[in-house]
């Protein structure tokens, strides 16, 4: 039970990082379309979408952690931990984690990412668009207060359907830094095959999905006026 | 009647997956202020992309050029002057208004939103002028229309929606790019009786395009003809659709919804061309039953006709 | 559309590159100097060199060949996983988009509940119960791959049956399984195949993760996964240990998804717009 915290942690922060970036760069490489960034981003997520995790995580791990020796590739805290002044200990506990949220990033970086690309060119494409811009509003108007909205809708979607990954989305990667969290202890019981404990797991992540599905379908209500008003003759 | 807009030879080329394709050729024609001119022809002989070179709205890498295109004394020097008419003096309004409306704002606030940004007005005073406006265009009671969303209304009343937001603008040009077509036919009539009466009461110079001829026939004072991407005929609009001159606006004419002496529904002879593949000379030609040698040799140029008539054809040729 | 297709770059890259490995895959075994088990004792973890092109790894194996005879193992997993997961989830779907109703319903729920659980949890689970053996990782893994392609092809089954050459089927009295394969399966086989290519990618992937935390293929038998995992006790020594395996993953599915990618544009009928003017 105490190794929740640090997995959800680790996830969330990685969750947060990727929509602080995955979105914007979804977002420009949409309204610059076929520019050099455009051109670049795609090949970037392009790559970020079939690169192996753990493969990643093994090459960083080589050059960073070993060879380079600048960041800490074990456990979350350092063996002389306790011994720390709190800041450092605060410290301690970000540079060890470094790693793995990155690690844990790029992946889901690159698909959301294109995801976003996608729906903001499909929605540039709207007749509305067509039809605010002949009235002469600005175009940062157009694309950041009307696009954008449309856009980002089905984004909600996908961060209820993340709501799961909270907790099962670190298995390989906590196995590789040796994160004690839920991932590795899940893959701990499925070696022991210790079923009590691999039964609830399987369990509270079922309810997490329905509880994502759920809320992801009211936050879209509640964004969307063509659900939360039905149509009705005026 | 003042000229407010003159148009000389605009050419717009579009981006297709196979090279660009001209689809307006040698365009020319003026807007005066508090005439509505309506361009007819049959879909897709460029009269959308016309309206839309005139501000500038055409998708990107398409090419737009003319040798004269002069807005209320301004002339434009490229596609970006043109671009600043937009709003400031020349407004449009589109056919399926419901796909022309932001789905997440209700229509009080887009409204608003136009009076602000494009007048400068301040929120107080855009909120009771949108309701001003709203009023004005028949979507009664204002207060509670305005807090719908496009969704929530017909296809009707989001079209005169767009009419408020047009005003909005307070347009010295109104654009309408099929404004009425796909309603019902009371409604249509309405929405174009209520489009005449505020041009007829704002002094606007009026674009209407439309391929519905006997709605052409009520609304407009001039009218113009376009096949393949060329403007064939244009005149006063009594001239045009009781005499017309061109082959191709008599064909059109008389493929209305009557029956011939037969008995028989009548047709024109052939098909719209393809545009990549424009029959040389006058596009019309092998559809035409009263062509001339030389109709498949050279285009014909424009020529001018008594009572300030156009015609593009050789058998109206003035010597 | 093929045309298109075989003529977007994207497609003759994939194309080439996945080629390479099945070529590879096929002729490999029986061109390499080493056996992908035999050890060579005066060589233990050797960097690339003349008799190992790639190394060895710490118990004296040569790494290409254990790299070549992975990608017979990972290819192989990766098809038939598709294989299965498209023809069941073709099935469903077909059979829900068709007969709607009551059958539509309870199929549907049916991929809700299974779309319920975390995938990597569950893998992980059924692989603990039963034994990790390649038969049991193609197994699992098509039967959690299906529900996709079933909504997929559910969707497209829903648009085209009321088109006239299905009325026009049913009217001189073909059968419903009739209709089904031999007019509406072909005509949804567009985004299913797309989906069908990145399933693939998907698969090798996802084989190659139980390899690397030891539920997948069990060593010695070689599989780019596990030989991940063997890179992970000399890490910092032998980088060669674990860049080439992994890259060989990388380029395959970079090579997997461009292929995706391609037939996903050419199925949209994407195209470029020109500049260049045809000659007036």
């Amino acid at each position: 039970m105490e190794r929740l915290p640090l997995t959800i942690m680790i996830n969330f922060l990685s969750l947060l990082i990727i929509i602080a970036v995955a979105v914007p760069i979804g977002v420009l490489s949409a309204v610059y379309k076929d520019s050099l960034f455009d051109k670049a981003t795609t090949v970037l997520v392009f790559i970020g979408f079939a690169v192996p995790t753990f493969w990643l995580a093994l090459l960083l791990m080589d050059w960073l952690g070993v060879k380079l020796g600048c960041l800490p590739v074990f456990g979350i805290k350092s063996i002389d931990h306790e011994y720390l002044s709190g800041p450092a200990k605060v410290l301690d506990i970000a540079r060890h984690l470094v790693l793995p949220v990155t690690v844990s990033t790029i992946a889901s970086l690159a698909g959301i990412s294109r995801y976003v690309h996608q729906n903001m060119v499909q929605t540039l494409r709207e007749p509305f668009v067509l039809a605010c811009r002949s009235r002469g509003l600005p175009q940062r108007l157009v694309i950041y207060r009307h696009c954008l909205r449309n856009a980002l809708l089905p984004v909600i979607t996908i961060l209820g359907l993340s709501l799961p990954g909270l907790i099962s989305g670190g298995v390989i990667f906590e196995s590789i830094f040796a994160i004690p969290g839920t991932g590795r202890l899940f893959f701990a019981s499925v070696m022991a095959r210790d079923y009590p404990v691999i039964m609830a797991m399987l369990v509270l992540g079922a309810v997490l999905t329905l509880l994502g599905n759920f809320l992801a379908d009211i936050g879209y209500a509640l964004a969307d006026p063509r659900i939360r008003y039905p149509k009705n003759a005026a | 009647m003042k000229e407010i807009l003159r148009v000389e030879n605009l050419t717009v080329r579009l981006p297709q997956p196979d090279g660009m394709m001209t689809v307006a050729r040698d365009v020319s024609f003026s807007l005066h202020e508090g005439e509505i001119l309506c361009c007819v022809g049959e879909s897709g002989c460029g009269k959308t992309t016309t309206a839309l070179a005139l501000t500038d709205l055409l998708p990107e890498h398409s090419r737009v050029s003319f040798d004269r295109l002069v807005f209320n004394g301004h002339v434009a020097q490229d596609a970006t002057t043109c671009a600043s008419w937009r709003g400031q003096g020349i407004a449009n309004i589109f056919q399926e208004a419901s796909a022309h409306l932001d789905p997440l704002f209700c229509v009080g606030a887009q409204v608003r939103e136009t009076l602000i940004t494009t007048r400068g007005l301040d929120e107080e005073a855009a909120h009771a002028e949108a309701r001003r406006l709203l009023d004005r265009v028949g979507l009664k009671p204002a207060e509670d229309v305005e807090r719908f969303y496009p969704h929530q209304l017909s296809g009707g009343m989001n079209q005169r929606v767009l009419v408020a937001l047009a005003l909005a603008c307070a347009p010295r040009v109104l654009i309408a790019d099929e404004p009425t077509t796909g309603l019902d036919q009371a409604l249509r009539l309405e929405l174009a009786g209520l489009i005449k009466g505020l041009a007829a009461e704002k002094g606007w110079a009026v674009l209407w395009i439309t391929h519905d001829i006997d709605l052409a026939e009520v609304v407009a004072d001039r009218a113009m003809v376009m096949y393949a991407g060329r403007i064939v005929e244009e005149g006063k609009a009594q001239d045009v659709f009781t005499s017309p001159l061109h082959p191709y606006t008599q064909a059109l004419l008389a493929c209305r919804l009557r029956k011939d002496a037969a008995g028989r529904l009548p047709s024109i002879y052939g098909e719209v061309p393809n545009f990549r593949a424009l029959p040389a000379g006058c596009a019309f030609h092998p559809r035409c039953a009263q062509r001339l040698k030389e109709c498949d040799k050279t285009i014909p140029e424009t020529f001018p006709q008594a009572g300030g008539r156009k015609v593009r054809c050789y058998l109206r040729r003035t010597v | 559309m093929l045309r298109d297709f075989s003529k977007r770059k994207q497609a003759q890259f994939g194309l080439l590159l996945v080629g390479l490995f099945l070529a590879a895959s096929l002729i490999g075994p029986h061109v390499c100097p080493w056996q992908p088990d035999a050890v060579d004792e005066a060589h233990l973890l050797t960097p690339p060199g003349r008799s190992h092109w790639l190394g060895t790894d710490q118990l004296g194996r040569d790494i290409l060949s254990r790299l070549v005879a992975g990608a017979r193992i990972s290819l192989l997993i990766g098809f038939v996983v598709v294989l299965i997961a498209t023809a069941v989830g073709v099935l469903i779907g077909a059979t829900a988009g068709y007969f709607g109703g009551g059958v539509d319903n309870v199929l549907m729920r049916l991929v809700d509940i299974a779309l319920c659980f975390p995938v990597t949890f569950l893998i992980l689970a059924v692989i603990a119960v039963l034994e990790p053996s390649t038969v049991n990782i193609i197994l699992i893994l098509g039967l959690t791959g299906w529900m996709g392609q079933a909504r997929l092809v559910r969707a497209e089954v829903l648009s085209l049956k009321s088109r006239e050459f299905v009325l026009l089927a049913r009217s001189y009295g073909a059968s419903h399984s009739r209709i089904i394969l031999r007019h509406l399966v072909p005509n949804a086989a567009g985004p299913v195949i797309v989906a069908a290519i990145f399933g693939v990618a998907a698969a090798i992937l996802a084989e190659a993760g139980l390899s690397f935390l030891g539920l997948g293929i069990q060593p010695p038998t070689p599989s780019w996964g596990n030989m991940l995992a063997d890179a992970r006790s000399t890490l910092g020594v032998a980088w060669w240990q674990s860049l080439f395996p992994g890259a060989a993953i990388f380029l395959i599915l970079v090579a997997l998804n461009a292929l995706g990618e391609a037939a996903r544009a050419s199925l949209r009928h994407e195209g470029k717009n020109y500049e260049r003017d045809p000659a007036r």
